[in-house]
């Protein structure tokens, strides 16, 4: 039975494989296909059951080929299947990064393999062909335009800077309706991609901040994971997503209550993404959350500081105006606080906190 | 002096001679005292023989009559006994034909008992079952409830802390 559903797409391969295959031996290029292959199948098997996909073609599907991964997912809940989607996009290029073959790069001193991702939503057809069927294998096909538009957004992924993670303008657009999805993307780019004809919005993900990412990794890779992560990043030239997603765990360790050490750690962590990356309001952000709420580092004026440096990019970033207004609070300023708190009002009309503090200002 | 003057004139053939004649005839002597003894052998062994012979006639006609006179009192002894056997085994008879009647009576009293014991005691086994049944079913279903309620608590565990991460997901 053959049937049209939007499907999230997800598109992974290895950037520069065609040169490795060249410097490496066939030996040495299939040892580290068959440690990428693995890497993929730990992730992706993994996380979908997490997740709680059914698979097999019910409401997601995937396959390795080569050093590519394809992954579909049509679980009939598109903002589900993209968080998932770019969830998976992350979780391969950390486990990627942490793999024996790329340890071992690292230890050399030399630029790790890296992972390009291209995430698209849209509508497929998906059923079973009669030829697949005669062959044995019943799994079912996904077909469509937005396939081969994602393939092409993914070719893009060498171009990022950030989490070379590139996304469509489909779902570019239901991650801004999605507010639980903490996704930011740079800058609009526009690719004439090779049998489209035409120009094409691609986005970057610059910043993803959600806290599953390293607690949910595959058992198989927890071990050493974080020490793994500590020392890629300690590596001369690291990726700059590794700073956002480390940065977002010592926050869960901090609020477990695990600070004293790892507050100072990460806002030293904090600083030297600042110099790294060029997209840093997500950093700034997380710099004014461990001033304000951390216990050894704590310090008000350095919270603001870095508030201020993230609206100044960002100036309806809601995390950062909701910050402001706490801080405000906290000190006594009324007026600036309700004004703070007004603002966030402006930008989000049933924000609960901001609409309860603005009521106790109007009363007293 | 006469043995003397004999020895003197006798020869040692003489001597010798006079020595066999005497030995035949002590041997002669002896000869006939054996047969003499051996022909009164012969006659206390015929005589014997007769006497066992008496003896045996006599003990033959002794067993016989006694076999006869044994004979009588068996027959004797058997008779009444028999006659007391068929006396007994109709007593026995009509012990058993009256105790059959009784239990057919009894059998017959009983059964609805019997019946009212069964059912009740299938009745019993039946609630002690059910009643197992239930004490092992409630502990398993507490135990199944104990399990889904600390599966719940640990659901709810994780879901305040994945509750608690993403507000913070959503402040960074």
């Amino acid at each position: 039975m053959r049937e049209s559903v939007v499907a999230t797409i997800v598109f992974a391969d290895l950037m520069d494989s065609t040169e490795m295959a060249k410097n490496l031996t066939l030996q040495g290029y299939d040892d580290m296909l068959v440690n990428f292959q693995s890497t993929l199948f730990e992730v992706v098997s993994h996380h979908l059951k997490q997740a709680g996909y059914v698979g097999n073609g019910v409401d997601a599907e995937w396959s390795v080929v080569g050093d590519e991964l394809r992954v579909f997912l049509y679980s009939k809940e598109v903002r589900f299947d993209v968080r998932n989607a770019v969830l998976i996009a992350t979780k391969v290029k950390l486990a990627w990064l942490i793999s024996d073959f790329n340890q071992r790069i690292l230890k050399e001193g030399r630029l790790v393999s890296r992972v390009g991702v291209g995430i698209n939503c849209g509508d497929v057809m998906k059923g079973v062909r009669q030829w697949r069927v005669r062959m044995g294998q019943e799994q079912s096909n996904v077909e469509g335009y937005a396939i081969n538009l994602t393939k092409r957004i993914e070719s893009a992924s060498r171009e990022g800077t950030a989490y070379q993670i590139m996304v469509g303008d489909s779902l570019y657009r239901v991650s801004k309706e999605n507010k639980q999805l903490n996704l930011a993307f740079g800058k609009p780019r526009s690719l004439v991609f090779k049998g489209l004809g035409q120009k094409i919005p691609v986005y970057e993900v610059i910043s993803f901040i959600n806290f599953e990412i390293l607690p949910s990794m595959p058992e198989s890779l927890q071990k050493g994971l974080l020490a793994k992560v500590e020392y890629a990043v300690n590596r001369p030239m690291p990726e700059p997503w590794i700073f956002v997603t480390l940065l977002r765990h010592y926050i869960s360790l901090i609020t477990a209550g695990d600070s004293g050490k790892l507050e100072g750690k990460a806002v030293k962590l904090a600083r030297q993404a600042l110099e790294v990356l060029d997209h840093n309001a997500s950093i700034h952000n997380m710099l004014a959350w461990l001033y304000t709420y951390g216990k050894t580092v704590r310090n008000l004026e350095m919270a603001f500081f870095h508030l201020d440096q993230c609206l100044g990019m960002d100036p309806t970033n809601r995390a950062a105006l909701l910050h402001r207004a706490r801080i405000l609070d906290e000190m006594g300023q009324v007026d600036l606080a309700r004004h703070a708190y007004e603002e966030i009002l402006v930008h989000e009309h049933d924000h609960p906190e901001a609409k309860k503090k603005v009521a106790q200002y109007i009363g007293l | 002096m006469v043995l003397d003057q004999l020895l003197v004139n006798v020869s040692y053939v003489d001597l010798a001679l006079l020595l066999l004649i005497i030995g035949s005839w002590a041997l002669l002597l002896r000869l006939r005292k054996e047969r003499e003894r051996t022909a009164q052998l012969a006659q206390e062994i015929a005589a014997l023989a007769q006497q066992q012979k008496d003896l045996q006639e006599h003990f033959k006609q002794g067993s016989e009559s006694l076999k006869e006179a044994l004979k009588g009192i068996l027959f004797d002894k058997t008779r009444a006994l028999a006659q007391r056997v068929t006396e007994l085994a109709r007593g026995i008879t009509e012990i058993r034909q009256r105790n059959e009647a009784i239990l057919a009576e009894v059998e017959g009293k009983v059964e609805p008992v019997k019946d009212a014991l069964s059912d009740s005691v299938a009745k019993f086994d039946a609630s002690q079952e059910a009643l197992r049944k239930m004490i092992r079913g409630t502990g398993e279903e507490v135990k199944r409830l104990t399990s889904i309620l600390n599966a719940f608590s640990h659901e709810l565990k994780q879901m305040k802390e994945f509750l608690r991460e993403r507000s913070i997901d959503l402040e960074l």
